[in-house]
């Protein structure tokens, strides 16, 4: 995929030089990080020893690559449902001590998860369904854990951000770019979003069919340099 | 986690240096402190403009006849709290003066707290506690101040290129040669996407 980049940068014939290829592992990367930030197109089941008597855990602590929750079950398969603080509260005052076997949790922030009720002694362990961070590419042959057909947008993104150190009229040609990896984005995360309101997941994508990108993929011309003299 | 030493590593190649070494080297116009910085202002302005660290403090312990403490420094807004286990309503004073003419005089078992009786960075508990106990809160905060020497902080990896991004914005902004205001403004609207989807993900500060 670096090859592939370097190529489209008219780089392929002698090697990367001017755009290096570490520099396009970082593209790749950033592409990488960022259509599943867009999408939540990676998920993974891990099992989670659920420490006792403990209401409060940071996820991030217990699995690196946690971005959201998308669904918690007990050992019986039961789900152990969604709610918010004020919920919480409603439901039981003294929610934050108050053992048994989890039915809610709470997710605040970007990993701080709260248990009601709190297993009294360890060896309760829930599977955590989660959308997950990717693993990073490093290797010209490494290819996107996402599926192969969104992986030429992945080289779009790589174009769009290495002719952002030229800056002006020369990265406004590469914007389009970005918008091509913009809609495989879009396109994955309707897939992905209707998948998880059919599955009853607890998170769906973000919804880049309302984001207005109309700032975002224009150069402001009254910025770039020399604007407004003429010959 | 993100180590933010991988965001100026990144940065540093995009504002045209090969290196951290060539950056100190022979940069005029900017320090690799002041990347740090850049990505310390960005966190700040996220821990209010969205509610990404919420954390559980319970560093506050109350004594009785003592209705007014201090929140702690990294204390932003809080979601709910706890006196010693029992539940305190979040209530303005405005509600407290309705409930009771006397409320700062009033003692009892507390069973609300208030962010505006008393000073700013303050919590006043009501009625003023006739027992102490651990004041347990759910807090928004900020986290610590990242620097070449402390640069991790916890947020999801995805999240490193926002960071990258703040630290562009901010360098090409930056009243220098080396000024670009189109590519500060892009790298602008590139942090105010992320901010987008960070809301939608994990919800709006307060």
């Amino acid at each position: 995929m670096r090859t592939l980049v370097s190529q489209r940068l008219n780089e392929g014939a002698s090697g990367p030089v001017y755009y290096p290829a570490a520099e396009i592992d970082a593209a790749l990367n950033e592409a990488s990080r960022f259509f599943c930030l867009l999408t939540l197109g990676l998920e993974t089941t891990q099992p989670w020893s659920v420490p006792a008597a403990t209401t409060f855990t940071h996820m991030l602590t217990v699995f690196p690559d946690w971005i959201v929750p998308l669904r918690l079950t007990t050992a019986t398969g039961a789900k152990v449902r969604p709610a918010r603080i004020a919920e919480l509260q409603s439901r039981d005052p003294f929610w934050i001590n108050s053992p048994g076997t989890p039915e809610r949790y709470n997710h605040s922030g970007c990993d701080f998860l709260a248990l009601y009720k709190q297993p009294a002694t360890p060896g309760t362990v829930l599977q955590v369904t989660y959308a997950r961070a990717p693993v990073p590419m490093a290797a010209d042959n490494d290819i996107p854990e996402t599926p192969a057909e969104y992986h030429p947008r992945y080289v779009d993104y790589g174009i769009y951000r290495m002719r952002q150190g030229e800056g002006a009229q020369e990265f406004a040609k590469a914007l389009p770019y970005f918008n091509s990896f913009l809609d495989g984005a879009q396109h994955y995360a309707a897939y992905v979003r209707s998948r998880n309101l059919g599955s009853r997941y607890d998170a769906v994508p973000f919804e880049l069919e309302s984001f207005d990108r109309s700032e975002l993929l224009k150069l402001r011309k009254d910025l770039v340099p020399n604007a407004g003299v003429t010959a | 986690m993100i180590d933010t030493a991988a965001c100026v590593n990144d940065t540093v190649y995009r504002l045209g240096f090969q290196s951290l070494a060539d950056l100190a080297a022979n940069a005029q116009w900017l320090i690799q402190a002041e990347l740090y910085q850049f990505a310390d202002d960005a966190v700040r302005r996220l821990s209010y403009e969205v509610g990404l660290f919420i954390g559980y403090d319970n560093s506050i312990t109350a004594v009785a006849g003592t209705a007014v403490y201090n929140l702690p420094a990294s204390h932003v807004f809080t979601l709910a709290a706890w006196l010693d286990q029992q539940p305190l309503r979040i209530t303005t004073v405005r509600d407290l003066w309705a409930l009771d003419g006397t409320w700062s005089l009033t003692t009892g078992l507390s069973k609300r707290c208030s962010m505006d009786a008393g000073s700013v960075g303050t919590i006043t508990l009501y009625p003023n506690p006739e027992l102490g106990g651990t004041l347990a809160q759910i807090c928004q905060e900020f986290p610590a101040t990242i620097s070449a020497l402390a640069s991790t902080v916890q947020l999801p990896s995805v999240l490193q290129d926002y960071l990258t991004y703040a630290q562009l914005a901010a360098a090409r902004g930056k009243e220098s040669q080396a000024r670009m205001e189109e590519m500060a403004a892009h790298y602008g609207q590139r942090m105010a996407m992320y901010e987008q989807i960070m809301e939608h993900l994990w919800g709006a500060g307060q």
